[in-house]
């Protein structure tokens, strides 16, 4: 007979599976790493829980542990991200994505925050959090959420003004280039 | 971004995942990270693979040492039904609060208490961190039931600043797969995810380092020790 906490991951990955994924891949930008991401943050935390979770409880460590995860990963590409060009960043999201227009727009303006912003950003606006939320979340203070927030929302709206800065070039020469 | 709401509405449109988790994976993985995790303490000489070999040389600890006493008071009970507590991994300490501080504050070192060495190989800051024990000469068998955070004096390494509370140790339970070191007497608990409980303070105004607050079986008794600091740039 399987054992209670087994019965709890079951049910953990059958009902909130998926989101997890997608919390983890709009944190990461890359579907195949968040899904690997998810699966280690479940076999670490249910690793070191005892019985008597249930799932709710239980899915709060899990998002917990993704976000502890990217940070974590986040930190030691570091090193390797300030030497890469920056095309870099936008062919490894273009490979395998399955977003088109709009939506990998969207998907690309959240890779050019830093991973800090980006997981402020996707728990506030994508998950609903508060700001105090976040910050327990994070392990930082409310103030630096805040922070955080603030520079993200300028970044995605300098971000978006010069897309649309460009578009409007785009249409207004005869032969769509610049 | 033309506002908070045009944000939101652009980030939920997004989809979510081509495929689906695989829950047997998941389970099976977390079956090994459950199973107790012993060390193989081993001299060079003494062999790979032998598990149990001959006993360690521990210092006896005084009987009045913080370790034996909290282990006398909360130990026992924990030990007894160690599956049935379902405050989990951030359950913060059901003890007094000036006790509690006491305690964490008097954890001795693991270095004096065993001769063993102790220190996180990266940055605990993130929540994750590996820790590299160093052993000696002696062999025995060490058992690591749990891992948290101290900080200790960087000019005095043996003062600690803050801990976590032992409650804190006893919930986690959150040792990592074991992985023999390259040398003899070397081990690596990798990627061990360290608990959410607070630091209590000891009231120390010192620049401090982290340290592995380790909870171990060493021979058969229960010990709450202190590592060696990593080194912050």
């Amino acid at each position: 007979m399987a054992a209670r906490w087994e019965l709890v991951v079951a049910e953990l990955v059958a009902e909130r599976g998926d989101a997890l994924v997608r919390y983890a891949t709009l944190l990461s930008g890359d579907e195949e790493e968040a899904r690997d991401m998810v699966q280690d943050a479940l076999a670490a935390t249910f690793g070191r829980l005892r019985n008597g979770f249930e799932v709710e409880q239980a899915e709060a460590y899990v998002r917990r542990a993704i976000a502890n995860r990217f940070l974590d990963r986040a930190r030691r590409g570091q090193r390797w991200r300030r030497i890469a060009p920056l095309v870099g960043e936008r062919e490894r999201l273009d490979s395998g994505s399955t977003l088109t227009g709009e939506r990998l727009d969207m998907a690309a303006r959240l890779q050019r925050l830093s991973p800090r912003e980006r997981a402020c950003i996707v728990l506030r606006y994508d998950e609903d959090r508060t700001v105090e939320q976040i910050a327990t979340e994070l392990g930082i203070s409310a103030g630096a959420v805040k922070r955080y927030l603030s520079d993200a929302l300028a970044k995605l709206r300098g971000i978006l003004e010069r897309e649309q800065g460009r578009l409007q070039r785009e249409e207004r020469s005869p032969g769509g280039t610049s | 971004m033309s506002g908070e709401e045009e944000l939101r509405r652009r980030l939920q449109e997004l989809p979510g995942p081509a495929s689906r988790l695989d829950v047997d994976a998941v389970v099976e993985r977390a079956r090994k990270r459950r199973r107790p995790k012993v060390a193989a303490v081993t001299a060079a000489a003494t062999g790979a693979g032998v598990l149990i070999v001959a006993p360690f040389v521990v210092p006896g600890l005084s009987p009045m040492s913080p370790s034996s006493t909290v282990m006398s008071d909360q130990g026992a009970a924990q030990e007894a039904a160690p599956e049935q507590d379902s405050s989990g991994g951030d359950a913060s300490g059901a003890t007094e609060a000036d006790g509690s501080v006491a305690l964490a504050c008097a954890y001795p070192a693991i270095r004096a208490e065993t001769g063993i060495e102790a220190t996180f190989t990266d940055d605990p800051a993130d929540g994750i961190a590996g820790v590299e024990l160093l052993l000696p000469d002696e062999a025995g068998t060490l058992e690591v039931l749990g891992v948290g955070i101290a900080q200790v004096a960087v000019d005095d390494p043996l003062t600690i600043v803050a801990a976590q509370d032992l409650s804190v140790l006893e919930a986690a339970a959150n040792a990592g797969s074991t992985t023999p070191g390259s040398e003899a007497g070397s081990v690596t608990l990798a990627d061990v995810v360290l608990p959410d409980g607070p630091l209590l303070g000891c009231g120390i105004d010192a620049a401090t380092a982290p340290a592995p607050l380790l909870l171990i079986e060493l021979e058969g008794r229960r010990l709450a020790v202190v590592g060696d600091a990593y080194p912050v740039r």
